[in-house]
């Protein structure tokens, strides 16, 4: 398990989303009847394809109105003209993204800083110091272009704190990445969460008691578990052979319709 | 920022383009006199401009439609989305700003070294810098708005036919009302109209993208929509307006003037040569009165933008000419024999061109002095052989009908058959 992050010690509620219901236009429901509302420090949304993870960032980002119900980032409601206010204060880094591969690593993050409403020269002066964190020191001036895919997946962790925002979303930070790289990007996040809050949507179950100190399992548009990763573990029946308690967990819940949190 | 953009936007390779266009303007253009300096510099500009402008708003758009789909995704936490639009207009108006200059500081600093450019036209040079901004801004915008790689292309090519559509309308209004006299006279104004509907174009297209734009998903920061469509505004203003306040100013403001029986205007970069050439333009005017003639109350050296009255003389000169005052006699008594400001709308039959270079035949006869360019003789002779009295009263009555530009009315002398002596195509 993580330490306590300094986030950890505040009282107000990172995410708070309230009786939320969301579908694409003349679609099915992508959520419904969400309600969550996570604690400072890391936390970990796990689901399988097409639960609604990525719809649900879009929500909490402000990218997407809800059909219903309400969302709270940061205290604030990310859409309805106070979402500058909350993007100022959270990182992203999307499941998939390009590069401009012709600009170098610190003139990217730089940029990026910049769009976070940074100073050109205050983004600068940080942008050096997150890819120092990240392990790029090193790699400052080579473009993007060079880069492998993990040094990527690091320069997009990145410019999602390069702002030092109070929280980070990442969608899939390990997604495509080989076992090495997976466990650098684990690390990083593990160190970096003793600066900020992350809510981490994967499907990877492996690390989440390394990563997290909350779990939200979405199963059809619907959390099915809100919990501590012991408290996931707890959930598994024993009964499946060749896998870890956290998948047994999630299995059990994926696979029934009638579960419940803690 | 502004050099970090700079590094990074496409414009960069154009610098190559339009250095390559400095030169190649120069040596296209006629090296003839002063007054095609000033063309050359105006025309050089223009052309920049018209071909330019476009260009940038492509590059503009290319940038900006660029640099969204590399980090499209990142954009939903993105505090200022707005600054990313800001970021590749500046990385385009850099370059822009930076050939804008190169390409009009040597055009219009020849100009300005050859005497040929008032100061009006001076500060039509400078407000022009506005324009590439106003276009690249444009481009910015749309190019962000619009998520194909196609849009910078698209909206280069979109102006550029704009332009020739608009040059081409005005060149054939201009030889169906002017004939062929129009394609020099107005010789800038299809560049001028095509930069003008840019220019509406321009603040349509920025209106359409803010009006249609949906602002609030993705924050586009309504700032930077309004100071693009301010500087499309302020381009088009500048296209249209500024020009025309210039053309309508007072030549006092561009020219100095001397009187001597007849009034003298040159501009002020001539100054120092106006006594010369008012003593002159004295001397022949001496000359064409002892003869019975009429002349024209003033001189103006033909420069571009000159607001010509029908019935003035133009003064057609070299800077060489300035410097030696047999070669300033020629130019008076061409621009004294050769109602140019008539001739302006209907362009001279061939008898009425004859006629006239009979006239400064005659002038260049009576001062004793060598015609520099070839005269008429099969006209020449005969009329220089009229009764005194016939060729006086030939002589006033053709010079008054030049200078009222009756120049329908105008004959030769009884007993001088021009059928006969030129072949003027049954214009006689």
């Amino acid at each position: 398990m993580t330490t306590a992050s300094p986030a950890e010690s505040s009282s107000e509620a990172l995410v708070e989303v309230s009786d939320l219901a969301f579908a694409y236009r003349r679609g099915v429901p992508v959520l419904r009847d969400v309600s969550l509302r996570l604690r400072p420090g890391p936390a970990v949304l796990v689901g399988l394809n097409g639960a609604g993870k990525t719809t649900l960032f879009s929500l909490l980002l402000g990218e997407l109105k809800p059909t219903a119900g309400s969302v709270r980032v940061l205290g604030d409601a990310p859409t309805g003209g106070t979402a500058a206010s909350t993007a100022g204060r959270v990182g992203y880094l999307p499941q998939s993204f390009g590069f401009p591969p012709r600009v170098t690593a610190v003139d990217f993050v730089t940029y990026m800083g910049w769009l976070h409403g940074l100073s050109w020269e205050a983004s600068r002066a940080s942008s050096v110091d997150v890819l120092r964190r990240v392990g790029l020191e090193r790699r400052l001036t080579a473009t993007l272009g060079e880069l492998s895919g993990g040094m990527l997946r690091r320069i997009g962790l990145a410019q999602s704190f390069v702002h030092d925002p109070e929280l980070v979303l990442l969608d899939e930070p390990a997604s495509g990445l080989d076992p090495a790289q997976r466990i650098e990007i684990r690390d990083l996040i593990i160190q970096e969460s003793e600066r900020r809050s992350f809510l981490i949507a994967t499907h990877i179950l492996d690390d989440i008691d390394r990563l997290a100190h909350q779990v939200i399992v979405l199963h059809g548009g619907t959390p099915v578990f809100t919990g501590t990763p012991a408290e996931l573990a707890a959930r598994g029946t024993g009964g499946r052979a060749g896998v870890s308690a956290f998948e047994d967990a999630f299995l059990e819940m994926t696979t029934s319709s009638s579960c419940a949190g803690p | 920022m502004i050099l970090n953009a700079a590094r990074h936007s496409l414009g960069r390779w154009m610098i190559f383009f339009g250095v390559a266009l400095v030169p190649s303007m120069w040596l296209t253009a006629p090296d003839v006199d002063f007054r095609y300096e000033m063309a050359r510099a105006t025309g050089a500009a223009g052309m920049y401009l018209v071909l330019m402008l476009p260009i940038w708003t492509g590059v503009a758009a290319w940038d900006a439609q660029q640099m969204r789909s590399r980090i499209g995704n990142f954009l939903p936490a993105v505090q200022r989305p707005g600054r990313a639009v800001l970021h590749a207009f500046a990385g385009a108006a850099f370059w822009a700003v930076v050939l804008h200059a190169v390409v009009l500081c040597s055009a219009w600093g020849v100009a300005l070294a050859s005497g040929a450019l008032g100061r009006p036209l001076i500060l039509l040079a400078v407000v022009q810098f506005v324009l590439p901004v106003g276009f690249v801004a444009l481009g910015a915008i749309i190019g962000w708005r619009v998520p194909t790689p196609l849009i910078g292309p698209a909206l280069a090519g979109v102006l550029v036919l704009m332009n020739v559509l608009a040059i081409s309308v005005t060149r054939i209004r201009q030889l169906t009302e002017l004939g062929d006299g129009g394609w020099d006279y107005y010789g800038m104004v299809p560049g001028r109209v095509g930069l003008a509907a840019q220019g509406l174009v321009g603040v349509l297209l920025i209106a359409t993208v803010v009006a249609g734009s949906r602002v609030g998903r993705d924050r586009l920061n309504r700032t930077y929509a309004t100071t693009g469509s301010a500087a499309a505004v302020a381009a088009y203003l500048v296209l249209f307006v500024i020009p025309q306040t210039l053309e309508s100013t007072d030549e006092s403001a561009n020219t100095t003037c001397g009187t001597r029986q007849v009034t003298v205007c040159v501009p002020r970069h001539y100054g120092s040569n106006i006594e010369a050439l008012t003593l002159s333009a004295g001397d022949v005017a001496s000359t064409i009165a002892d003869m019975g003639g009429v002349t024209p109350e003033r001189l103006l050296v033909d420069i571009p933008g000159n607001p010509y009255l029908p019935g003035e003389g133009i003064l057609v000169l070299k800077p060489a000419d300035l410097r030696d005052s047999e070669q300033i006699n020629e130019a008076i008594v061409a621009a004294f024999s050769h109602p140019w400001s008539c001739d302006l709308v209907n362009a001279p039959t061939p008898l009425q061109f004859a006629v006239y270079d009979t006239i400064y035949g005659l002038i260049h006869a009576r001062q004793g002095t060598v015609p520099a360019s070839g005269v008429p003789r099969e006209l020449l002779d005969p009329i220089s052989a009229l009764p005194t009295d016939d060729l006086r009263s030939w002589f006033a009555i053709t010079t008054a009908q030049m200078w009222s530009c009756e120049l329908d009315q105008i004959r030769l002398p009884d007993g001088v058959d021009a059928a006969d002596r030129l072949p003027l195509d049954g214009n006689g």
